[in-house]
């Protein structure tokens, strides 16, 4: 590969841009031993679109999805989040725009073990101090069937439920985007599909934005778009992915 | 397996650093205790021998037991013109020695003073000035610093005022007080000549006179049916110092008490260390037993492990406690004589600790084991799953009610009130310590609670504290420990305080009286001028003069001479407990036993009173009733006796010097005395017991919080993924270090709570116990239960201060964990 940069112009369907990324580069290591996880991409994404971020182990997916949630720094490059420009932020102010714009979903539920099931949800709003808008929460906790539910800890639900709850929780501060790594990927068929009804369904109903992080084509069919990353490019940008399209695309990376 | 323990420690030293400084701290204060008694003792020898230093012979006598009678014409001067006699003695001189306190201003300064000796025996150099003269002394460089005093000022001791003529090169004295010379005739004169049979001799031996000629010879020359002389060389002399000063070591198995009692803390600081230590590498141990290990061989591992760390921080601790007696050393002075390691202590001490760490690692190590390697390898958290087991809850409840009950029976009687009281104490602590983990995770719960509402951080530090019951009990246990016996000391010591006050104010009601000693003149009244400097000392609230009259009384055949009293009403408004009026047929005096009758000289004839005891008087005044006194013959002086009232709050040794500065000058000679003495001993004695306990056992609890600190590192590191959890949902740096620090002071306050009930109740059971004892049985004595809130408190803050600091590294450590890091997927 010689070229350094691969930049495709995203089409813009609906909005504005609400996380744009532009020659995001990340270095890992030094000297002899380092690796180039992220080589110059830039990315946008429109407000109310669902996306998502394909490749294979090692393609840099992970590493440009917490760059872009202000989780980890970039070794150079731009990230502009939700109007602010994520580099000019120091760790509290980073802290604190997450907190308010970024909600997360990850692959291993990543929920407080003493926390129960409600007061897992409602950790965000707490942490900011914030009221809950108890509409909100009846309207999540009914959808999300979590009903009598709420006073359980992590350690006495299923895997399904356990993931309901972290999506809940994501939802709950009405967050500008949503970041979801590999959401489905300690679930079993049935829940996936559950889950990622929802979040399509979220998208559809309240504009949510969402970028999930997948390796699983069924997942990359409920998106508006699949980019697929390859070695720490964008190497593809597929407008309302179908599973076939995607699986075959990424068999044949390897081959190029 | 040993090799596998190294290379554990080699490549995690972190760890370790805290279980090393538990066991350092633990062997060091043991070891400390050891070398600072050793080199102080060594030093006070070394010092009680140097005027043997320059001799070549010492003697001195031994009483023979079947002796006849003491041959009284013997004195210290004669024998020594005996011995100075004998053949082949060159000279021979007694060495005389005393006790002086010195004073100026506030200061006041032990000299343990010696008649200077002749040239030829002369121990000490002057580094200025010259050997002291009649009435002048010699002090060494600390005391005359410490009085701040130089050649020509003058010294005063009582009785004695003293010039200083030279300051010696001799070392400061710790324990006997430092070492001042005075002229050999002023000390004869004025302190006197010493016991014959008590005193030691130097002596010179003739030129080319040999050692065991002359000792043989002294031997047949002095060698009486009363005594035998005892002689020694000088080395001989010097050894023998050195090796039977043995008073200094019950000072050491006191000081090893406490030692003992920071071990045992320690020894549950590195139980549990261990225990989380083990938890963490549960994959680990997992993957061994996979691959082929068996059980034994991996708890083969910890044991070797802890052999090491247990060897590596009590090196450490012996190191530490060499350190702090070099440091002692230069501040008594003692350094002077060499650091003295006692080699069979360091070995205890060494072998404790390592034994302490090896039992603490012993049930750790077993449930490691216990673990089959599936589980082991899975990724579940170490959630506490453990059930708290029956059996625990019923033998720590028999504890309970056995020492409970033992308590009980301490109290109904008197016998064995301090043995039932002792064993009782045991099993209640057994009992409540060993069953923390029965009652500690509600208690945390419960202080959770409290602080829930306080935001997030709070919120969270409540859930986290309870999420492993064993481990916070086990921490808080050793904090429990700790403050307990502190506050069991303090309320003891307080309690005792109070109760032997209370007991000082019926039995000797009178704080502070002044009589006037008959004068030359024949008047028996205090001095008027002293009357009224008293009277505006500082803490005296008023002064209460008293009447009386020197009187010749006859009781049976025999006469005695009286100093008879007017008791005014206004002595029992001085002395709460006394009656404001007393019978007119009676005289109030000390020895008074209620029949015996006593003829008073009266203006119409003899008055016969009875002789009825009461605590108003002492043994230098009686008194009787104001309408007897005005009956009877002799001169009557209206102010020869004063009670002085002491304000609440005064300075009361200070006040009682400056009553004693006034009367006890030339010109007013008067005898000062009262139950203030007393109380001031008393009271005295109990503060520094106070003090010096706290201090000891603030080193238990010092471990305790060092076992504080461990327990949240190693639970940051554990929840690493939680606390990125955490900030990858918006919780700042500060707020997880807020979340620690409130984790720290829930785990000491509930330690510490139990701690503080526990000990006021073994306090107070301690201190009713030790008087009932006393009093033995029939005789009841209201205990009064005291705690001193100023100290109290004291120690609560530096608890929740200590806490404040040991969650200040595991805190950095926790905020510096990167989100990202702790969410990668395993």
């Amino acid at each position: 590969m010689n070229s350094s940069q691969y930049t495709i112009d995203s089409p813009r369907p609906v909005g504005q841009s609400i996380v744009s990324a532009s020659a995001l580069t990340k270095v890992y290591g030094k000297d002899t031993t380092e690796v180039v996880a992220l080589d110059h991409v830039s990315a946008s994404f429109m407000e109310g679109t669902f996306t998502a971020i394909m490749g294979p182990s090692g393609s840099g997916k992970s590493t440009f999805m917490h760059c872009l949630a202000g989780l980890d720094r970039p070794t150079s490059g731009h990230i502009e989040l939700a109007g602010s420009s994520l580099e000019t932020l120091d760790d509290n102010h980073l802290t604190k725009l997450r907190r308010d714009e970024v909600g997360f979903i990850f692959q291993s539920f990543n929920l407080l073990p003493t926390h129960t099931a409600k007061e897992n949800i409602l950790l965000p709003t707490q942490l900011a101090g914030a009221k809950v808008n108890p509409a909100l929460m009846e309207t999540l906790v009914t959808s999300l069937g979590l009903k009598g539910r709420l006073s359980h800890l992590p350690s006495q639900m299923s895997g399904g439920e356990q993931q309901r709850v972290a999506v809940a929780r994501a939802l709950i501060s009405r967050p500008a985007v949503i970041f979801a790594d590999e959401p489905t990927g300690a679930l079993d068929s049935k829940n996936s599909t559950l889950l990622l009804d929802y979040l399509r369904q979220a998208t559809d109903t309240h504009g949510q934005t969402i970028i999930m992080v997948t390796h699983d084509p069924r997942a990359a069919a409920y998106a508006d778009r699949a980019l697929i990353l390859s070695d720490g490019h964008i190497v593809d940008d597929i407008d309302h992915p179908s599973a076939d399209v995607v699986a075959t695309r990424m068999r044949t990376l390897g081959s190029e | 397996m040993f090799r596998s323990a190294l290379r554990e420690l080699k490549f995690h030293p972190v760890r370790y650093v805290a279980v090393i400084l538990a066991i350092a701290i633990s062997v060091g204060f043991l070891a400390a205790a050891s070398v600072i008694t050793a080199t102080e003792s060594h030093s006070m020898a070394n010092q009680m021998a140097a005027p043997y230093s320059k001799t070549d012979l010492v003697l001195s006598f031994g009483l023979k037991p079947q002796s006849a009678s003491d041959p009284g014409d013997v004195t210290t001067a004669s024998m020594t013109a005996d011995i100075n006699a004998v053949e082949g003695v060159a000279k021979a001189e007694p060495v005389l020695t005393s006790d002086l306190v010195a004073e100026k201003g506030s200061i006041t300064e032990r000299l343990a003073i010696v008649a200077a000796p002749s040239e030829e025996f002369r121990w000490a150099k002057l580094l200025e000035g010259s050997w002291p003269a009649p009435g002048e002394i010699v002090l060494n460089k600390t005391a005359a610093n410490a009085l701040g005093l130089k050649v020509g000022d003058t010294l005063s001791a009582a009785p004695f005022t003293l010039t200083i003529s030279g300051i010696s090169d001799e070392p400061a004295g710790a324990i006997m007080g430092n070492p001042a010379i005075v002229n050999r005739s002023w000390f004869l004169e004025s302190v006197g000549d010493s016991w014959v049979w008590g005193t030691k001799w130097v002596l010179d031996m003739a030129p080319g006179a040999d050692v065991d000629t002359v000792k043989d010879v002294l031997s047949k020359a002095l060698t009486t049916d009363w005594a035998t002389p005892l002689v020694s060389t000088q080395k001989e002399y010097q050894t023998k110092t050195v090796t039977n000063l043995t008073g200094v070591d019950v000072m050491k198995y006191i000081l090893w008490v406490f030692a003992g009692i920071a071990m045992v803390v320690g020894m549950i600081t590195i139980a549990n260390t261990f225990t989380i230590l083990l938890v963490q590498r549960r994959r680990q141990t997992g993957l061994l037993r996979a691959v082929g290990a068996s059980g034994k061989q991996v708890r083969h591992s910890v044991w070797a492990e802890a052999l090491i760390l247990g060897f590596v921080g009590s090196i450490l601790g012996v190191a530490f406690a060499c350190a702090l007696a070099a440091g002692v050393g230069l501040y008594t002075g003692s350094i002077h004589f060499g650091i003295v390691v006692p080699l069979r202590d360091m070995l205890i001490a060494v072998g404790l600790g390592v034994v302490i760490t090896f039992i603490a690692c012993v049930v750790p190590a077993r449930r490691a084991t216990q673990v089959p390697p599936i589980e082991a390898l899975q990724l579940a958290s170490p959630e506490a799953t453990r059930k708290v087991g029956v059996a625990r809850a019923i033998i720590c409840g028999l504890f309970v009610v056995a020492g409970a009950g033992l308590a009980v029976l301490s109290l109904q009687q008197h016998k064995a009130a301090l043995p039932l009281a002792i064993v009782g104490a045991m099993a209640l602590s057994i009992g409540v310590l060993f069953g923390g983990r029965l009652f500690v995770p509600g208690l945390l719960k419960a202080a959770g609670l409290l602080v829930k509402r306080m935001g997030p951080s709070a919120a969270t530090a409540a859930k986290n504290v309870v999420r492993d019951p064993a481990r916070a009990s086990a921490t808080a246990t050793a904090l429990m420990l700790a403050v307990g016996l502190i506050i069991t000391l303090q309320v003891g010591a307080a309690s005792m305080k109070e109760t032997t006050m209370a007991k000082l104010d019926e039995e000797y009601p009178i704080q502070l009286y002044t009589l006037a000693l008959p004068a030359t003149s024949g008047s028996i009244d205090l001095n008027r001028a002293d009357l009224d400097r008293v009277a505006k000392l500082a803490g005296v609230e008023s002064v209460l003069e008293i009447a009386c009259r020197q009187v010749s009384a006859a009781e049976g055949e025999y006469k005695v001479e009286l100093r008879v009293c007017k008791y005014v009403p206004g002595i029992a408004a001085i002395a709460p407990g006394l009656q404001s009026t007393m019978a007119d047929d009676a005289i109030l005096m000390a020895g008074g036993d209620g029949t015996t009758s006593l003829s008073l000289p009266g203006v119409d004839g003899p008055i016969a009173l009875t002789e009825v005891p009461s605590t108003a008087t002492s043994w230098s005044y009686s008194f009787v009733s104001p309408a007897t006194y005005d009956k009877l013959t002799g001169e009557s002086y209206a102010a020869s006796l004063a009670f002085i009232q002491i304000a609440k709050n005064a300075e009361v040794m200070k006040l009682a010097s400056g009553v004693k500065e006034v009367f006890g000058s030339e010109n007013s000679r008067a005898e000062v005395g009262g139950s203030v003495f007393e109380r001031y001993t008393i009271e005295t004695v109990i503060n520094i017991m106070i003090s010096i306990g706290t201090a000891l056992l603030g080193v238990a609890v010092l471990i305790a919080l060092v076992g504080v600190s461990n327990t949240l590192t190693l639970s940051v590191i554990e929840r690493t993924r939680e606390n990125a959890i955490l900030r990858a949902l918006g919780f700042q740096r500060r707020q997880l270090k807020i979340m620690l620090l409130v984790e720290a002071i829930l785990l000491t306050l509930a330690g510490a709570l139990v701690g503080l009930i526990a000990g006021a109740f073994f306090g107070w059971l301690g201190s009713t116990a030790v008087v009932n004892q006393m009093l033995g049985e029939g005789l009841v004595m209201e205990t009064r239960f005291a705690i001193d809130l100023p100290q109290t408190l004291g120690l609560l803050g530096v608890l929740v201060l200590a806490a404040v600091l040991a969650s200040l590294l595991p805190g950095r450590r926790a905020a510096k964990a990167s989100p990202v890091e702790a969410l990668a997927e395993v």
